[in-house]
């Protein structure tokens, strides 16, 4: 933990982490801003303050979205610490929880996952539409008030072979990582990234034994499960000899890139080089034709910390009519299970996006994230409705490209 | 501090904006600076009146009171040393008016300055001081600290913008100074006298201020030289030219250093020191006055320079100063930042005396310059793990201090002196000057409860 306090010690305390930090800018409490959180994990740390509820929160509404890392003058890193921190708490709680042994014995495992997921759909079956629209995912952690899209009928992990080839030229051979949004969810997101990569002349390999990125078990203080979910990932995508491993989920590409290494010192774990879609959207050709639609664009705070900004906008401009809304880069509120547990929150973080999508009134609000799709659809009761960048480039794929093999 | 005492405070600003709990005392510990003290209770007051009633309560029973903004300040001045009240003035965040017509602004003391500037901004109007901190920093923070900023050479610093306050005093009764009339000779100027005054006069809870149109266009200008006292003839020339610069910045060659380590390509290796410059105005006088910077650059000896008129262009010159303060931390764990003003002849004397104050006692000093107005921020690096690093520091930082002195400049100016330039306070004020100030505050304070032991050193 030492190195940790030597990391959060660098914070010069200048305060500006205030301009970006989402859940400072809704709630304005220090405690709950990363110059606020850095003193109180410095003295928990040394000693000088106990382990408290109080201290939980303050560590567990943190959004992870590494917003304060970015402005920072001093470079300061505080998710690795406050990561570790939370890992220290939640060790010390009695074992058994029903986090762990979710993450332990269900994530870990695709099988109980996939049903797992199927049960939590069925029972979302049983319960009234909301606001007309389809909320039929785990509805009761939200308390029932929240628009959540439908677990998909048939998840990406299924319904894929593990080699997808292109129709003409093979250009290369890329593995395709899809994290739990994309495979259970978000399956359209899938298809159309599939679709693209192999117009592109990729062959697409999706391993069938991968597993959850790992990302929620470290956020929730469970590094060992990460860890095994880590190890998985690294034999499902071993000796696949790939040009690439791509991923169309913000958050997911942050983990298994920067993060396999920062939390769980497993870097290079795929044994590949990690891109995101769009960083796949600069290199690959692909003829495109325009599309009669309006579109604006969110930054996952994944893709602002992964200095990601033009790309996205430039396949938007070549295929839409793109207007820019104001606070793009600002958070969304979403950051996956701090919806969940933080819902209030996160609805307030949410609305400078539900302001600058009004005053735009676009056709469609484009991000690449679905972690953020989801929390927008929510944001926005579906109109405009949100959409995947992959699934704007294969709606705009010519006809003459589009098709597998 | 008692529990009926917390009741009653507890009672002014309502339960939620309340608290003793040690997290929320910690995170009210400290500001920009290493200095920090917990404070026994956190109240985050809603208005005027509340904080009227908290500093009534504070008065009667002889309790400290810290107030406080964005805790961005530089120089220990919102640290509650004593314990007391920490009193947070974020929730007066109204701004209440932005008159075109009178090109004025009323706004409560917890605005953000950048918020002030985005309403400016939707009338075409800006408010001019700009400290780096504009994102964040509050209002009543800044005039507390009398800001100044980047554009100062032209536009002065906040001291000339605020035509009224309104403030609490700290036996709790309200006062209102000043008004939108930009000329105003009643009575003494207490209203100046608060501005700059750290919080230890009078709790400012919102300020009239003057406001300036946009300028049309704008235009910046990089020089390199190969040394920097090319550099320094480099401003003084800019200065005689007859333009007139919103900013002139002057950087020297170990910041450069800092600076090329942290961004490739973005200093050129022959760079001894580099000077920036803005121009804005009207289109046609910033191209008449563009002439004469550029001459006056080329005739100093300046082996590069470069121009950019657009936001995005003139950012990428600027990438070269804005980078220097986290690249600093490429050169050491600690950085000393003493903010010091010099008459604008006495400039290259001063960077000249810190790289020398540097060498003497081994630690690395970068320097840059708002060189325009005379006001450097030198910066001593050392070790933040090494006792004995962090001291030989605080030894470059009285010889830099006495220096500055002697060439007729200040130990601060804009950052204020607060705790952490306390002990060299007698360095630049006289006995009776300490004692005058001395008088006064106690005239406005009397039982001492308001942001004490600030500025002044214990006898």
């Amino acid at each position: 933990m030492s190195n940790f306090l030597e990391e959060l010690e660098r914070c010069a305390r200048c305060g500006k982490c205030r301009t970006v930090c989402p859940v400072f800018g809704a709630i304005e409490d220090e405690t709950r801003l990363a110059r606020g959180r850095i003193a109180l994990l410095k003295a928990y740390l040394s000693g000088k303050i106990e382990a408290s509820g109080d201290l939980e929160d303050i560590v567990s509404s943190c959004m992870k979205c590494r917003q304060c890392e970015n402005v920072c003058p001093s470079n300061v890193k505080l998710l690795p610490a406050l990561l570790a921190v939370k890992e220290r708490l939640s060790k010390n709680k009695s074992a058994g929880s029903a986090v762990r042994f979710f993450m332990d014995n269900v994530v870990t495992d695709r099988k109980r996952y996939d049903l797992a997921v199927r049960t939590a759909a069925a029972a979302g079956k049983l319960l009234p539409r909301v606001r007309g629209a389809k909320l039929r995912h785990l509805p009761l952690l939200s308390g029932g008030r929240r628009r959540l899209p439908e677990i998909a009928p048939e998840s990406a992990l299924s319904k894929y072979p593990e080699v997808t080839k292109p129709r003409g030229e093979v250009k290369g051979r890329v593995g395709l990582f899809l994290g739990c949004l994309n495979n259970y969810v978000t399956v359209h997101v899938a298809d159309a990234v599939i679709n693209v990569l192999a117009a592109g002349g990729y062959e697409v390999v999706i391993p069938k034994d991968q597993v959850c990125c790992g990302l929620a078990a470290v956020t929730l203080g469970e590094k060992e499960s990460a860890r095994k979910l880590a190890r998985l990932n690294e034999k499902a995508f071993e000796g696949r000899d790939l040009d690439f491993v791509v991923s169309a989920c913000a958050t997911g590409t942050g983990m298994i890139d920067e993060g396999f290494g920062e939390f769980l010192d497993m870097p290079d774990a795929l044994g590949a080089p990690v891109k995101d879609f769009v960083e796949v959207l600069d290199i690959i050709d692909i003829p495109l034709r325009r599309l009669d639609l309006v579109t604006t664009y969110h930054d996952p705070c994944h893709h602002t910390h992964r200095g990601i900004h033009d790309a996205p906008r430039r396949l938007l401009k070549r295929v839409s009519d793109f207007r820019e809304m104001e606070n793009a880069s600002k958070c969304c509120g979403g950051g996956g299970s701090f919806s969940l547990f933080y819902y209030e929150t996160s609805r307030k973080i949410g609305e400078v996006k539900t302001r600058a999508v009004g005053r735009l009134k676009p056709d469609l609000v484009v991000t690449a994230c679905p972690g953020c799709m989801v929390q927008l659809d929510d944001l926005l009761g579906g109109d405009p409705p949100v959409m995947h960048i992959a699934e704007i480039a294969a709606m705009a794929l010519d006809e003459s490209a589009r098709g597998r093999s | 501090m008692d529990k009926d005492l917390k009741k009653l405070l507890e009672r002014i600003v309502g339960k939620k904006k309340f608290s003793d709990r040690v997290e929320d005392l910690l995170c009210a510990s400290y500001d920009g600076t290493r200095d920090h003290a917990a404070p026994e209770v956190l109240v985050k007051p809603a208005d005027e009146e509340e904080v009227s009633r908290v500093m009534r309560l504070a008065t009667e029973n002889k309790i400290p009171v810290y107030p406080a903004g964005a805790r961005s300040g530089l120089t220990g001045g919102a640290v509650p040393e004593k314990g007391g009240i920490a009193l947070d003035l974020t929730r007066l965040n109204g701004i209440l008016e932005i008159n075109p017509a009178s090109r004025t602004a009323i706004a409560q003391a917890g605005v953000i300055l950048g918020d002030l500037q985005k309403a400016s901004a939707r009338h075409g109007l800006f408010y001019p001081p700009d400290p780096a901190s504009t994102d964040y920093a509050t209002l009543g923070g800044s005039i507390a600290e009398c800001s100044g900023g980047l554009r100062c050479v032209k536009y002065g610093v906040t001291r000339d913008y605020v035509l009224g306050l309104r403030a609490v005093l700290p036996d709790g009764a309200i006062i209102k100074l000043g008004s939108k009339a930009i000329k105003n000779v009643v009575g003494y100027d207490v209203m100046r006298l608060i501005v700059g005054s750290e919080g230890t006069l009078a709790i400012i809870t919102e300020a009239t201020v003057r406001l300036r149109l946009l300028p049309e266009f704008t235009r910046m200008f990089l020089g390199w030289f190969k040394n920097l006292d090319l550099a320094a003839r480099a401003v003084q020339a800019v200065l005689d030219s007859g333009a007139s610069p919103r900013m002139v910045e002057l950087i020297d060659k170990n910041a450069l250093g800092a600076v090329a380590k942290y961004a490739e390509g973005l200093i050129p290796e022959n760079a001894g020191a580099a000077i920036l410059v803005e121009l804005d105005g009207l289109r046609d006088c910033v191209e008449v006055e563009s002439a004469r910077v550029r001459h006056a650059l080329e005739k100093a000896g300046a082996f590069d320079q470069k121009e950019a008129d657009d936001e995005a262009g003139r950012e990428k010159l600027y990438a070269v100063r804005r980078n220097i303060s986290p690249a600093l931390y490429n050169l050491a764990s600690g950085k000393m930042n003493e903010d010091v003003s010099v008459p604008i002849d006495r400039i290259s004397e001063i960077f000249r005396a810190t790289a020398r104050i540097g060498e003497k006692h081994g630690l690395m000093v970068a320097t840059f310059a708002h060189a325009g107005d005379g006001n450097l921020h030198v910066n001593f690096m050392y070790d933040a793990s090494d006792p004995e690093s962090f001291d030989k520091a605080e030894t470059c930082a009285r010889e830099l201090f006495e220096k500055v002195v002697e060439v007729g400049g200040s130990l601060s100016g804009e950052h204020g002196i607060g705790t952490m330039k306390r002990p060299y306070l007698d360095l630049e004020l006289g006995k009776n000057e300490i004692a005058l100030m001395k008088r006064i505050k106690n005239l406005f304070d009397p039982g001492g409860i308001l942001n004490p032991g600030k500025i002044f050193p214990d006898e």
